[in-house]
């Protein structure tokens, strides 16, 4: 009987561990976003390229065979901020501003300028290193790789 | 289809229960994938993501995992718990609280996404949470009611066995015995109407959005409020023969086996 209730009482203090864990040992993911990110490198498998020209096309962009011309975001600077703000700094000084969040278990991020919603998938997150690879409708990963760099 | 336990239940009552609640899962899953990028009415998946997020030293990501599948767990849990201390009070009752619960859960889900959600990773994970529990408490009732022979929100074991069935009516001494051709009927049924439901929520999700739950909430009532009405009906239909019975038998006659068999079906009604 006494058995009995230490093994019910371990396998409820068990189911209730990560609950514990979670609330006061775990940093929630959208802090490692927090900040002023650098594109550094968009990588794509050439075999993969039409979802580039998807992407494109989602964003009303003119999709060539031209790998630059279906480069998005190329060379910007992204602020995330606490709100769910996204500012994003081109190259000539101007800002567009978005929503980020992210979704899942933490391991998707959504941006959107209230009409365009773009999917990354976040493969790594690291102190000065963001990789994100663009999720298509398809849910095709590993075909978009896009790399942050912390400035 | 929710008043009657385990091998007291009919093949129509299961394929009712089947199909209804099947359609709510097909639902639910397809939109908390498209709201989240999350499934909710399977867990087999999150065990695998669950080790895969440890192994990568996502403690974060692997807590969270932990607790939908724990939430699925004890929406399967009080199900059945609801159930067996329960039933005999109310059998009624004790089924139909499970699907009350899981109501007020979606329908919070649909009312706070539709009003509140403010698009952190915190409230998504919650939502997910109580879909989790919602579909758990679902496949506990209609596991536990039906002798496990309905379960439906997830395909994996459904799958196996319909599969087998058909297998089976390859061979001549199978082809023809009626439980075989019942049980396939019943998981057929599962299936299409999973389909069916992860088809509507699909095709309503993008002029819907969180109001994909105000329906499924709608199918979740139907399936409370169709036993009550026959309870109801039943019951009524009971006292108006017990009373026509009372009137044409002399005074002398009326205790004994008629009126106490009236009440013994009331009470399998309850």
């Amino acid at each position: 009987m006494i058995l009995r209730k230490v093994i019910y009482t371990l396998a409820f203090l068990l189911l209730l561990s990560p609950a514990y864990l979670l609330f006061t040992k775990l940093k929630t993911p959208e802090k490692n976003f927090l900040g002023i990110w650098k594109e550094a490198a968009w990588e794509y498998k050439e075999a993969d390229r039409f979802l580039l020209h998807q992407l494109a096309d989602k964003q009303n962009r003119i999709a060539t065979a031209n790998e630059e011309d279906v480069r998005i975001h190329t060379g910007e600077t992204w602020n995330f901020k606490k709100n769910g703000v996204l500012l994003l700094t081109k190259h000539d000084d101007t800002i567009k501003t978005m929503r980020w969040s992210l979704k899942g278990r933490g391991n998707v991020l959504e941006i959107t300028d209230g009409s365009v919603t773009e999917h990354y998938d976040i493969s790594t997150v690291e102190n000065d290193k963001i990789e994100l690879n663009y999720l298509s409708d398809m849910h095709v990963k590993e075909s978009a790789k896009l790399i942050f760099e912390k400035t | 289809m929710l008043r009657k336990y385990s091998n007291s239940r009919t093949l129509s009552d299961n394929i009712k229960l089947g199909t209804l609640t099947a359609f709510v899962a097909g639902m639910v899953n397809v939109a908390s994938f498209l709201l989240f990028f999350s499934f909710s009415s399977n867990v087999t998946g999150y065990y695998a993501v669950m080790m895969s997020e440890l192994i990568k030293g996502n403690l974060y990501q692997f807590a969270v995992v932990a607790i939908w599948i724990s939430s699925f767990f004890f929406g399967s849990f009080l199900s059945n718990f609801i159930v067996i201390h329960f039933n005999k009070r109310n059998a009624y009752l004790a089924h139909a609280m499970p699907i009350i619960l899981e109501m007020a859960c979606l329908l919070f889900v649909g009312v706070y996404g539709s009003y509140y959600y403010k698009d952190t990773l915190m409230e998504t994970e919650v939502l997910l949470l109580l879909m989790l529990f919602a579909m758990g408490l679902q496949n506990g009732l209609t596991a536990s009611i039906s002798n496990f022979a309905v379960k439906t929100t997830h395909l994996t074991g459904a799958t196996t066995d319909l599969a087998i069935l058909f297998s089976m009516f390859t061979h001549k001494e199978y082809r023809n015995k009626q439980h075989i051709i019942d049980k396939a009927k019943l998981l057929v049924s599962i299936f299409a109407s999973y389909l069916a439901g992860a088809l509507v929520s699909s095709m309503g999700y993008s002029f819907l959005k969180f109001k994909v739950f105000y329906i499924v909430s709608l199918f979740l009532l139907f399936v409370i409020v169709y036993d009550l009405y026959k309870i109801r009906s039943v019951n009524r239909l009971l006292r108006i023969r017990k009373k026509g019975e009372e009137e044409e038998t002399p005074e002398t006659e009326k205790t004994g086996t008629k009126s106490s068999k009236n009440n013994r079906n009331e009470m399998v009604l309850q």
